[in-house]
């Protein structure tokens, strides 16, 4: 009888319709984000030679590549920052974008003999990419600020806001992702198509150019994408490229949709995964 | 003490036929939903008979320390109970309630990745399971001491043996302290000693005030460990109480007429292992001038013929042979590689081969057998259970009687004066 009333009573039954989110749950099982997201960590680089310096090549590579394809041969406007620190920047957005996209759609199918045999909050497994990609994000962050300093582009005070369009880019892109994982596990075509989905989004997205080369009448389909708001923000915070914080509530307002939707789509369908998987 | 830990409550779990299958991709569901708008009189009728009941009804109730055998033959539930407790999938009806964490012992290898080093799987295990960093801090010595290869737990598990496996997955389940472990026949792998050494730790869990719940095919263990057991057939609990007594039950069960296919063909519906690698098409036994019989004398030999059909090309087949007494116990295992080279298959050949069962051997009483075959690494290919009984007789027949002698088996070892 010692412990018997100290315990928590689990109950189990089955859920109807929208199930609850039980945050609670995945506060409890707070230690598996980290454990998962270093398990990708420590397997994504291993036996390779060039290691962890991956991190740095990809960024640099799409930098260059990008830079003399928009800002050389189509001439695209700079507003007179160096193009290679516009393609860097928003190149480190848009990775960090697209690898959680794309790792939380794989994450069910990647693991689905941890799903299929333990019990845990599944929401942990596309959420822990997040924690992978921000990794991704600060080396190559830290690697814009030194390109910044060797090309004498001060840092000034917005960078005090970057944390703000960081947040705006993991909702949206979780969000996404969370779809993509919980549609995955039925349909395996996901993993097909959000390599298409990314691609295309890249170009309809001011990656590699500036928001003021699009023609003003298709602004506004522009501004309805979420993740324009936030390459536009981190181009402001390093930067100090002019980003206007109207439409910003706009997108937050969407991403935040697309994230809680993600939520509890997933949820809903979180208790039929063991069974089809 | 006398409160219960678990209560299940008629749980039932329905799977719908053919579900996994139905819209497993995009193109499926298109061309499903447009037929569906040209048969529209056809409207969602929902088919009562594409439901397949994996349980129905299943209720009991555990206590705390007790340690409960799970018994029954493949198909009748066993792993759906396990997967519901353990809270991988969610029952269709009914309502369970568990007072303490649930740790599960299900697969063997379970969330081990095999990039990453046995320590470092500890720890990832650990947190799969619900344990935080700090209590892995805390006993990760013990654990690898138990798992008796700490030369190698530096080492990526991908250069692990499968017995290497059993001992790190046993080893961090052991440890973690639920209330409640569930354990699925993972020590069916892992050499003798290392058995023995996890039964005693099961044995010490439930002196710690720790429920253990055990799903085993081997009747042997389940009356060694538990004092309690349930017997599940076709999905509903069929008994339930001291182990002895369910497991006299559950063989008596098995070997009535109507449950055995004595005609050795394996109907194709019969619930069993099974994958499309190969498969038992028939089992007999018979006298070894090859004709079919289920009465032996104890002075005869007897063999079991498998047939066998392949459906890949150059596929490595390696069939086996239990066979059970009227208790439920293993009497003999048998592989083919005991002694002969492995069995090469080719897709869509037919591979017919015997065991043969000296005389003097097995006891007077009523034998069961299960055959299968499995490939390398022991994947099973296909599994029945229980599919053939036999009687070996202390008959007159040959003019010599049995003398009643006691033993699980017997063998006319030679004796000489020293």
């Amino acid at each position: 009888m010692r412990k018997t009333d100290a315990l928590k009573k689990i109950v189990i039954e089955p859920t109807k319709g929208w199930a609850c989110l039980k945050l609670y749950e995945l506060w409890q099982y707070r230690e598996l984000f980290y454990f998962l997201a270093l398990r990708d960590i420590k397997v994504r680089y291993k036996q390779t030679f060039l290691g962890v310096s991956w991190a740095l090549i990809n960024p640099l590579m799409q930098m260059f590549v990008w830079a003399f394809v928009f800002g050389v041969i189509a001439k695209f406007p700079s507003s007179g920052v160096p193009y290679v620190l516009i393609t860097l920047s928003g190149t480190i957005a848009w990775s960090y974008f697209s690898e959680i996209v794309n790792g939380a759609g794989n994450a069910m199918l990647t693991n689905t003999n941890l799903i299929s045999k333990i019990y845990f909050p599944r929401l942990i497994v596309p959420l822990s990419v997040v924690l992978r990609a921000l990794l991704d994000f600060v080396i190559a962050a830290i690697l814009l600020i030194l390109m910044m300093f060797y090309l004498r582009v001060p840092l000034s005070l917005p960078i005090i806001f970057l944390p703000i369009f960081i947040v705006l880019i993991t909702l949206v892109s979780s969000g996404v992702g969370l779809w993509a994982a919980a549609i995955s596990v039925r349909f395996r075509d996901v993993g097909k198509i959000l390599p298409y989905f990314i691609q295309i989004l890249f170009f309809l997205t001011p990656v590699a150019y500036l928001k003021s080369a699009i023609p003003q009448k298709y602004l506004w389909l522009y501004y309805l994408n979420p993740v324009t708001g936030a390459i536009d923000g981190l181009r402001w915070a390093f930067l100090g490229i002019t980003f206007s914080w109207n439409w910003l509530v706009l997108q937050a307002l969407i991403s935040v949709i697309i994230f809680v939707s993600g939520l509890f789509y997933f949820k809903r369908l979180e208790r039929t995964f063991a069974d089809i998987i | 003490m006398s409160e219960a830990i678990i209560k299940v409550d008629r749980i039932s779990k329905s799977y719908r036929i053919g579900e996994t299958m139905r819209h497993d991709t995009l193109r499926d569901l298109l061309s499903d939903s447009f037929s569906g708008l040209l048969r529209k009189q056809k409207k969602k009728n929902p088919a009562q008979d594409n439901l397949v009941w994996a349980l129905k009804d299943v209720s009991f109730e555990l206590k705390r320390s007790e340690v409960v055998g799970i018994i029954g033959r493949n198909g009748a539930g066993k792993s759906t109970l396990l997967k519901i407790l353990s809270r991988i999938t969610e029952p269709t009806k009914g309502r369970v309630e568990i007072c303490g964490r649930i740790g599960s012992l299900l697969e063997v290898g379970t969330g081990f990745h095999p990039e990453l080093t046995g320590r470092e799987n500890i720890y990832m295990n650990g947190a799969v399971l619900g344990m935080s960093k700090r209590e892995i801090d805390r006993k990760l010595d013990e654990i690898i001491a138990f798992t008796e290869i700490s030369k190698f737990i530096d080492t990526p598990v991908k250069r692990y043996s499968s017995g290497m496996y059993v001992r790190l997955t046993f080893a961090v389940a052991a440890y973690l302290e639920t209330e409640i472990l569930l354990v699925d026949e993972v020590l069916a792998v892992g050499d003798l000693a290392f058995q023995k050494k996890c039964l005693g730790k099961m044995d010490d869990m439930a002196k710690l005030g720790r429920t253990v719940i055990f799903v085993s095919h081997n009747m042997g263990l389940v009356r060694y460990l538990c004092e309690k057991a349930i017997f599940l057939e076709k999905g509903r609990v069929e008994a339930i109480g001291n182990s002895g007594e369910i497991i006299g039950k559950y063989m008596k069960n098995v070997l009535t007429q109507e449950n055995i296919n004595n005609s050795g063909l394996i109907a194709s519906d019969k619930k069993r292992v099974k994958t499309s690698s190969a498969s038992v098409i028939s089992a007999s036994i018979e006298a070894l001038d090859g004709k079919s019989s289920r009465q032996f004398d104890i002075w005869e030999p007897l063999r079991v013929v498998i047939d066998i059909e392949s459906f890949h090309q150059d596929l490595t087949i390696i069939p086996w042979v239990f066979i059970y007494n009227s208790f439920g116990d293993t009497v003999l295992t048998s592989f083919y590689y005991d002694n002969a080279e492995k069995i090469k298959g080719n897709q869509g050949s037919r591979i017919k081969c015997a065991l043969i069962i000296d005389p003097n051997f097995l006891m007077p009483g009523r034998y069961t057998i299960s055959v299968g075959i499995f490939g390398p690494l022991k994947v099973i290919y296909d599994w029945s259970e229980h599919i053939l009984s036999f009687e070996i007789g202390n008959s007159f027949l040959s003019g010599r009687q049995f003398d009643g002698r006691p033993g699980m088996t017997s063998f006319p070892y030679k004796w000489e004066v020293v």
